[in-house]
């Protein structure tokens, strides 16, 4: 890379470090307006119980209609970003795989050993310092799978937690399994599976508990299915199914005040679930189901209200962009790399599932990137895109702007 | 690159695992405006796809590649023990009775030879030509095919179907491409066979890579960069230090 542009790049990713105003911006002011979006409502479902103070019930299922399959598919977006956005190259040599941030959006993380009298660890560049040498972070990698308050070390069959910012530490009863913190940090939910059995007799029960590890109990059993994470402080989001023998899997919203179920999709083969930020929507995918149109990447509000289907040139691999701080239904995008076959380059496309917006964030003649390994990540703070670059296997960083 | 000089590459290569680890050479840097440049390295691969259909929600996704993935090195004692503790072959997710064509020319060598696995049908063909042989697993049905029988590449060939026999559970195409006459060493299609597969693994949220061996963090962590594995031959990713550590 020439000097000269190295340094044009420094100083403009120090700017936008510093807060400042870096140009070119490629906040979504500076871009062309995003084609329109139809958006169809789907069917009303339950309304959302009042939350309850003191929310241990036991809740029994009590199933509602998923929402009709009967959104209009998005459009294809076209119009070119203006200006155009940068790829700028952090790593050399070939180095590394699943790269991920740093909790202020500064510094790409790695696991690496530079040379064979350097440590095992994580190791991370500075997106202010493209191309230089690799810094030493730590040698527990636990950081690398970290909630942002919170560590959940699942080793030797004990689940542990650790505060970050005082050290502590303390085992829930969990058994070594994953936890999921609820937003407001004053619980955690899991779920356990009879994994040892044939996958059509696995039934899953969830269990909560306070987040000390206290008052663990458990709330619901789910023939073949799981937990996904919290919808809100009193709502989990579950995948089960109406019996063990059901083709079709069911993802749903489960109250935790009254047990409650509001079903928000299901189909025979549905895959790639993942919350919003805000916990108000929901994306998945659906594959080769015998009715051709419900396939495809879909987005639904978690209360049940709305859907969207995207096209199916949308469809490919997706992360929703974080929010710096907990953020409204209002304010979730999701970052898509669509899969084009014969596509020799990627592109990023943005949905803002409230408006239904859609907009392609980079055009493969102004940014020429490819992902490798579908190996991608967005920065806390959504302003930018760390990936493997295929043809190099550097990382790379691109710059989305300002959120 | 002549095929059984690659062939020869990747066993080198395994052998080279083997050694104590080192730091990767240092490669070039990109000189670039906007976006690395792109670059044709690929080695020649003279196998193609395995369905005439182009890949999307409708018709066929890439599941689990081949190699040292993360699903593989925790069942590595169990389901992937007999080939070296790795997926020996690349998943493509298919409804069940998705046509499968010929990767390449080649002889029908054996139908639903069980020995073989990935049941309840399968299919291998010998390539001699080219110094492999194939396998296609999981079919729906036993091929209507007899050994001797001469098969064209882009030839419908079978039909996928589901290793639980119920293609609700896990329908998937099984493929794999091992040596020809012995057909114990089974290697990485995925540089065998004429396809973008970057573009293939943009599906869904989140992959979820391949297992590491710190003691060794760079080994194996492309989809191009796996090891040949060999029936019946010792694990070889029985990590001491491995990350993850857990599911």
């Amino acid at each position: 890379m020439k000097p000269l542009l190295v340094v044009l790049i420094v100083i403009v990713l120090g700017l936008a470090a510093c807060g400042g105003d870096p140009a070119p911006e490629t906040g979504g002011a500076a871009l062309q307006p995003a084609a329109p979006v139809q958006v169809v409502a789907a069917a009303a479902a339950s309304p959302t119980p009042p939350p309850s103070p003191t929310p241990t019930l036991t809740p029994e299922p009590t199933a509602t209609p998923t929402p009709a399959a009967t959104a209009t598919p998005t459009s294809t977006p076209t119009p070119t970003p203006e200006p155009p956005v940068q790829a700028i190259q952090l790593t050399s040599g070939g180095c590394c795989t699943q790269p991920f941030w740093s909790p202020d959006s500064q510094q790409v993380r790695f696991i690496d050993q530079p040379a064979a009298d350097q440590p095992v660890g994580i190791w991370g560049v500075a997106i202010a310092e493209p191309l230089a040498a690799p810094q030493f972070v730590t040698d527990r990698l636990e950081e690398s799978t970290a909630s942002p308050r919170y560590l959940i070390d699942t080793s030797n069959d004990t689940t542990v937690i650790e505060r970050r910012a005082d050290g502590e530490r303390w085992t829930v009863p969990a058994g070594g399994r994953n936890v999921f913190i609820s937003p407001d940090e004053t619980r955690i939910a899991w779920a356990v599976t009879n994994s040892d059995a044939p996958s059509s007799q696995q039934v899953t029960t969830l269990w909560l508990a306070n987040l000390d590890g206290a008052g663990a109990q458990q709330v619901a059993t789910l023939p073949r299915g799981g937990l996904s994470g919290w919808i809100d402080d009193n709502t989990l989001l579950i995948s089960t199914r109406d019996s063990l023998e059901s083709r079709e899997q069911i993802l749903a919203a489960l109250s935790l005040a009254d047990g409650a179920r509001t079903e928000l999709a299901r189909a025979e083969r549905l895959r790639g679930q993942v919350l919003s930020p805000s916990g108000g929507w929901l994306v998945y995918y659906v594959t080769f189901d015998p009715d051709p149109t419900r396939n495809g990447l879909w987005v639904v509000r978690t209360d049940g209200q709305q859907s969207i289907q995207l096209a199916n040139d949308l469809f490919g691999s997706y992360q929703w962009q974080p929010c710096a701080e907990r953020c409204a239904p209002e304010d979730d995008q999701l970052i898509i790399v669509p899969l084009q076959p014969d596509a020799p380059l990627h592109r990023l496309v943005e949905l803002a599932p409230a408006s239904g917006e859609v907009r392609q964030l980079t055009d493969p003649t102004v940014t020429p990137f490819k992902i490798a390994n579908g190996d991608w990540r967005i920065s806390p703070d959504g302003r930018y895109v760390a990936f493997v670059e295929s043809s190099d296997r550097n990382i790379w960083v691109i710059e989305l702007g300002e959120r | 690159m002549h095929h059984k000089m690659l062939s020869l590459i990747m066993r080198l290569c395994l052998l080279a695992a083997l050694l104590p680890a080192g730091a990767a050479a240092a490669a070039p840097v990109e000189e670039t405006v906007f976006g690395p440049a792109q670059q044709e390295s690929a080695p020649e691969r003279p196998f193609i796809l395995p369905f005439a259909e182009p890949p999307g929600p409708n018709t066929w996704l890439l599941g689990q590649a081949y190699g040292n993935t993360v699903g593989a090195y925790f069942n590595r004692n169990t389901t992937y023990r007999y080939s070296q503790g790795i997926h020996f072959g690349v998943d493509l997710t298919a409804p069940c009775g998705t046509e499968i064509v010929a990767i390449a020319d080649g002889v029908v060598a054996l139908v639903d030879a069980t020995a073989y696995g990935s049941l309840p049908h399968n299919l291998i063909i010998d390539h001699p030509q080219l110094g492999y042989a194939t396998l296609y697993g999981h079919l729906l049905e036993r091929a209507n095919l007899a050994p001797g029988q001469e098969v064209k590449q882009g030839q419908v060939i079978a039909l996928s179907g589901d290793p639980e026999d119920t293609c609700f559970g896990r329908p998937h195409l099984h493929l794999e491409i091992r040596d020809y006459p012995g057909r114990a060493w089974k290697y990485n299609p995925v540089n065998l066979i004429d396809a973008d597969w970057d573009n293939l693994a943009l599906v869904g949220s989140f992959r979820s890579g391949f297992e590491r061996d710190l003691d060794d963090p760079r080994k194996w962590q492309h989809l191009d960069d796996q090891p040949p594995a060999v029936t019946g031959g010792a694990i070889i990713n029985n990590f001491a230090n491995p990350w993850p550590r857990t599911r």
